[in-house]
């Protein structure tokens, strides 16, 4: 593109843009002054509700303990009145597999009172032997009159085991009206009404029990693995917090491989590490036990930091599995396998970017009987925060490798078209449209999913939009499997569902853009907004509570689209990270695991 | 942040698949709740009886290793897929496996979830199915392969491991066990 047309097409953007967001931003700046106000308003509530909820799990806890209803019936008003609510029963369990699963049904239609729910609750309480954990979270805000009344809907989960020993989960989502009895100053929420949700007709709760045995964890000494993940102390935010300007980086990292890396038919582990990654060679007899042997250092593997994931693949077909390595803010590495022993060629062939590579996945995008790779990149924490955090655009260009007979790897992403700039966390490939060749699927933090169509001719176009994927959220992994067995390969995104933090803090989109209004960055964003615009239209300001709504599943409809099942309950899973899926039972279909946690410290109780 | 938690202490979720796009978590009854602070994780068969294990590295922690021990499973075959005009690892191959009256889907990936790789084998869970009546594979090259269940083995019972390689009728048996 010329200088001239360049700049002529800028401006078009910036009036474009200009015109979309100019409406929007001017009613915010008009109001923006009386909203502040009220968004302080908000937030106080927020915090206020939230320590009501961690309270309601105290009280359940203590009440049970002390087998006196006290505590937890001082959390209802004493105005409580549900009317036409009925009694809350477990209906008898269905089996599944190992799983016993019983389902909360509406017994009657009579009035409650709190002397109503006070028997109730003391039921409740007697059917349970021994409690583990209690969480009583926000699943969504349904209304709120400031420092005065909530509506609620409310994830109850309680773990625990039965008096018959078994082990339960019991997960009830409820409608609460919670009402501030005290003041704005010293607020004293009580529930002044409750409901269960429901759900097309289906209650949502009930109770998972079993003997908690079918999956055993592995004491890691006896198996011979003494690793222990380890953050990369460059991104120590304590010490170099002033240096950075997204330091929450730190605690993002920690991939993990299963490879058979010396072919002997025994799946082996890797770690990627910050500090010292480690490979253990899968050393088990067929016993049923398993026993791994750290080989890092015969397999000349020492000295891999900075390391987020490692993938292995056989990328000269010689037989055994290489090695290649993604390094945030350090070079990238690549090792060639030969009998079992890795040697480092990250720069003879080609693989040793020095950037913010956090993830990647190896596929043969020609088919010409060699893998390529694919590295997803992350921002530079110490340069940048996601500029927008709905539609982050402004992290390094991720790559695509061509395979050139084994010997070296050529950078194609241009070519390509595969260098979207979005925050990569997690990157994926599948025949998705079933036309013979693989295609690609990009998870981006602070912004929506990429899906890379393999037009045949070495060249990707992103179809997200018309395949209805763009699934904006704090996107964190991806994977795709045919769960229905219809020969179609379905897609399940992970992301973070985080209501309670969305009401607490000050994060709501409309307070963004308050906030964005006031800085230079409104116009130096304006073209990432026409691109946010063109994505979405119309739909933007809905965009802030489809982003904390959790993870997705997407069934493949066949015809280059996919169709959300938004009501298969796969979506909560807290904050999301790695997500796979694989046959848990061997009754043919594809199950889900889906790992979550965002800064796990000593105290219990969260920010 | 100092002592405190932010999302911490989340339950990992074990989405059992109940049919009609319905899924249900199972993990705290079947054991993989753990409450760590999870990042990637690996699916494997580490100790080759057939069922899916798992180990998840955590952040700033010890990673977590479950052994597979549900007892309501069922047979299961594993197929480890070595490519001759194709990639050596059949990385794309896309297997479809009918058993039991019922036809599965498989994809060879290298790289999925979150920073993360299962094993490279396609694994096929059969349910109550002791016999196997077809696979076919799509090999990355475009070949399309069809093997008959007779050929393998009379029964299937217990778990097996299977080499293919591309083009060539001869499977090679990795493991047979009883459980």
């Amino acid at each position: 593109m010329s200088k001239g047309r360049f700049l002529k097409t800028l401006a078009k953007i910036f009036i474009a843009a200009g015109l979309i967001v100019g409406v929007a931003v001017g009613a915010a700046l008009y109001f923006m002054a009386r909203r502040d106000k009220e968004h302080a308003k908000f937030f106080n509530t927020g915090k206020a509700v939230n320590v009501f909820l961690g309270n309601y799990s105290r009280t359940v806890r203590e009440s049970f303990e002390k087998k006196d209803l006290a505590a937890v019936m001082s959390l209802y008003s004493d105005r409580f009145w549900s009317p036409g609510r009925g009694g809350w029963e477990v209906a008898p369990a269905v089996e599944e597999g190992d799983v016993s699963v019983s389902r909360v049904v509406i017994k009657g239609q009579q009035d409650f009172d709190k002397q109503a729910v006070r028997d109730e609750v003391a039921r409740y309480l007697a059917s349970i032997g021994s409690i583990k954990n209690i969480w009583t979270k926000i699943d969504m805000i349904e209304d709120v009159e400031l420092e005065r009344r909530v509506v609620l809907r409310v994830k109850f989960i309680l773990d625990g085991t039965d008096p018959q020993g078994a082990v339960f989960q019991d997960r009830y989502f409820y409608r609460w009206e919670l009402v501030n009895e005290g003041t704005a100053k010293a607020f004293d929420w009580k529930i002044v009404k409750d409901a269960l949700v429901e759900k097309d007709g289906l209650i949502e709760g009930l109770r998972v029990a079993g003997d908690g045995r079918g999956f055993r964890e592995v004491d890691l000494a006896a198996a011979g693995i003494d690793f222990k993940h380890a953050r990369d102390p460059k991104l120590n935010a304590e010490k170099y917090s002033a240096k950075m300007k997204f330091d929450i980086i730190e605690h993002g990292s920690g991939g993990a491989s299963a490879v058979d890396y010396d072919g002997d038919d025994r799946q082996d582990i890797f770690f990627p590490d910050g500090l010292r990654s480690r490979l253990y060679r899968n050393v088990s007899d067929d016993s049923g036990a398993v026993k791994f042997a750290d080989v890092t250092t015969e397999a000349s593997l020492d000295g891999v930091d900075q390391a987020n994931a490692g993938l292995f693949a056989d990328v000269d077909n010689d037989g055994d599995a290489d090695l290649f390595v993604t390094r945030y803010l350090a070079p990238n590495k690549f090792f060639r396998n030969d009998g079992g022993r890795f040697t480092d060629q990250s720069q003879e062939i080609g693989l040793d970017l020095n950037s913010t590579s956090v993830t990647a996945c190896f596929l043969d995008y020609d088919r010409d009987g060699f893998v390529d790779l694919y590295v997803g990149l992350y921002g530079d924490a110490f340069k940048d925060v996601p500029r927008l955090p709905f539609f982050a655009q402004n992290a390094q260009p991720n790559r695509l490798y061509h395979n050139e007979g084994g010997r070296s790897f050529r950078d194609v992403t241009e070519s390509s078209g595969t260098g979207d700039t979005g925050w990569a966390l997690a990157v994926a490939s599948a025949d998705y449209d079933h036309d013979g060749d693989p295609d690609l699927a990009v998870a981006n933090d602070f912004g929506r999913k990429c899906l890379l169509r393999n037009n045949g001719d070495g060249t990707f176009t992103d179809v997200a939009k018309e395949a209805g994927v763009l699934d904006f959220s704090g996107g964190m992994g991806l994977a795709f499997g045919d769960f229905n067995d219809d020969g179609l390969i379905d897609l399940y995104t992970s992301n973070i569902n985080s209501n309670q933090r969305w009401f607490g803090e000050d994060m709501t989109v409309s307070q963004y853009a308050r906030n964005v209004a006031r800085t230079r960055w409104l116009i130096l964003d304006l073209p990432e907004y026409k691109k946010f615009y063109d994505l979405v239209g119309s739909d933007w300001p809905k965009i802030g509570t489809t982003i904390g709504e959790g993870n997705s599943l997407f069934e493949n409809n066949g015809d280059g689209t996919f169709r959300e099942l938004k009501e298969s309950h796969t979506a909560r899973a807290g904050w999301g990270w790695s997500v796979s899926f694989f046959d848990a039972d061997n009754d043919t279909d594809l199950d889900i695991y889906a790992a979550n946690g965002w800064i796990t410290n000593k105290n219990k109780d969260d920010l | 942040m100092g002592e405190n938690s932010w999302n911490g202490y989340e339950h990992k979720c074990l989405f059992a698949n109940v049919g009609k796009g319905q899924f249900i978590d199972v993990a705290r009854p079947t054991g993989s709740d753990s409450v760590k602070d999870g990042r990637g994780v690996a699916v494997a068969d580490f100790n080759r009886d057939g069922r899916l294990d798992l180990v998840m590295n955590n952040n700033n922690e010890t990673p977590v290793l479950y052994l597979n021990n549900l007892r309501k499973s069922g047979n299961a075959l594993e197929l480890k897929l070595v490519g001759t005009q194709s990639n050596h690892d059949a990385i794309g191959a896309y297997v479809r496996l009918t058993a039991g009256g019922k036809t599965m889907t498989r994809q060879v990936e290298a790289g999925s979830g979150y920073a993360s790789q299962m094993m490279l084998p396609v694994h096929f869970g059969l349910g109550k199915a002791e016999q196997v009546d077809t696979i076919e594979i799509r090999w990355p090259s475009g070949r399309v392969q069809l093997i008959d269940g007779q050929k393998l083995a009379p029964s299937v019972k217990g778990s097996r491991q299977l080499r293919v390689k591309e083009g060539s009728d001869l499977l090679t048996q990795l493991v047979l066990e009883t459980r």
